[in-house]
């Protein structure tokens, strides 16, 4: 298993430091285009969500984000010690958002979903929020598979 | 110097009656915090008629770059305006294609200027 752990403060500026990071390092597995701005995609939700939900873009607060990778299975885990979701079944239809003055979409939870093949959301009121995404990549021994046909 | 840098991103252009808004690089958070007073400022003193918003430089879009698009849907629509969203591509569809924002605003996969050359805004 290969691993990374990172902590940033939670600010908007990092979102684009830690989802290019996460990049970078499943790039060494040869995922495609497609795979890769999924993760992305993901990452920024997951990481605006604690930004925004999580902690009120508080900056003195910090987020965890753990990524790792066996065989073609990537594990991302993205962590916040805010103030929770207080009903995560609502959180997750669609268009609902607890920013009701902003203009979130309220369609973050739909987008992780979608783009991932396994999604799960862990949190308690003020205590925080866990997120744990799974994505399986099309690795090399699959893409070698493919060429011998 | 801190303001030029994000103009830089953005660019708007009003052209043959269309405002034109051109956005390039990561389409975030803050991208999106960045652009938005400026957006609404400039549709809301010329209230233009015809807005186009064209991402085919946009090299990655999440929700909240949805709601920077639909945020200006809804001014533009409530003076009686028009808005379409162009240039597609294929690092933004798929995100484009889950938020079911086509089934609100028009939605091309070309940019402006091809949009423009084969007649569709004419």
């Amino acid at each position: 298993m290969n691993k990374l752990e990172i902590k940033v403060s939670a600010m908007l500026e990092n979102e684009g430091v830690v989802r290019n990071a996460i990049a970078s390092f499943v790039s060494s597995y040869n995922p495609t285009l497609e795979e890769i701005i999924d993760i992305k995609t993901i990452l920024s939700e997951a990481i605006s969500n604690a930004i925004i939900h999580g902690y009120d873009y508080d900056k003195t607060k910090d987020v965890y984000v753990k990524a790792s990778i066996e065989d073609n299975r990537l594990e991302l885990i993205v962590q916040d010690y805010g103030k929770g979701i207080e009903n995560i079944n609502e959180a997750m239809q669609n268009n609902f958002t607890s920013k009701k003055d902003s203009e979130k979409t309220g369609i973050g939870f739909t987008i992780m979903k979608s783009l991932s093949d396994h999604f799960e959301i862990q949190s308690s009121i003020n205590v925080g929020t866990k997120l744990k995404i799974t994505k399986i990549l099309q690795t090399d021994e699959i893409q070698a598979n493919s060429y011998e046909r | 110097m801190r303001g030029d840098r994000v103009t830089k991103k953005i660019a708007f252009k009003v052209n043959d009656g269309f405002l034109v808004i051109k956005i390039d690089g990561d389409l975030d958070n803050l991208a999106t915090f960045q652009y938005k007073t400026k957006l609404t400022e400039i549709i809301k003193i010329n209230q233009f008629k015809q807005v186009v918003i064209d991402l085919s430089n946009v090299t990655f879009i999440d929700s909240s770059g949805i709601g920077l698009v639909l945020g200006r849907y809804n001014q533009v629509t409530n003076y009686g305006g028009h808005l379409i969203l162009c240039g597609i591509n294929k690092q933004i569809k798929k995100t484009i294609q889950i938020s079911g924002i086509a089934s609100i605003i028009d939605v091309y996969e070309d940019s402006f200027e091809q949009l423009k050359n084969s007649e569709v805004l004419l």
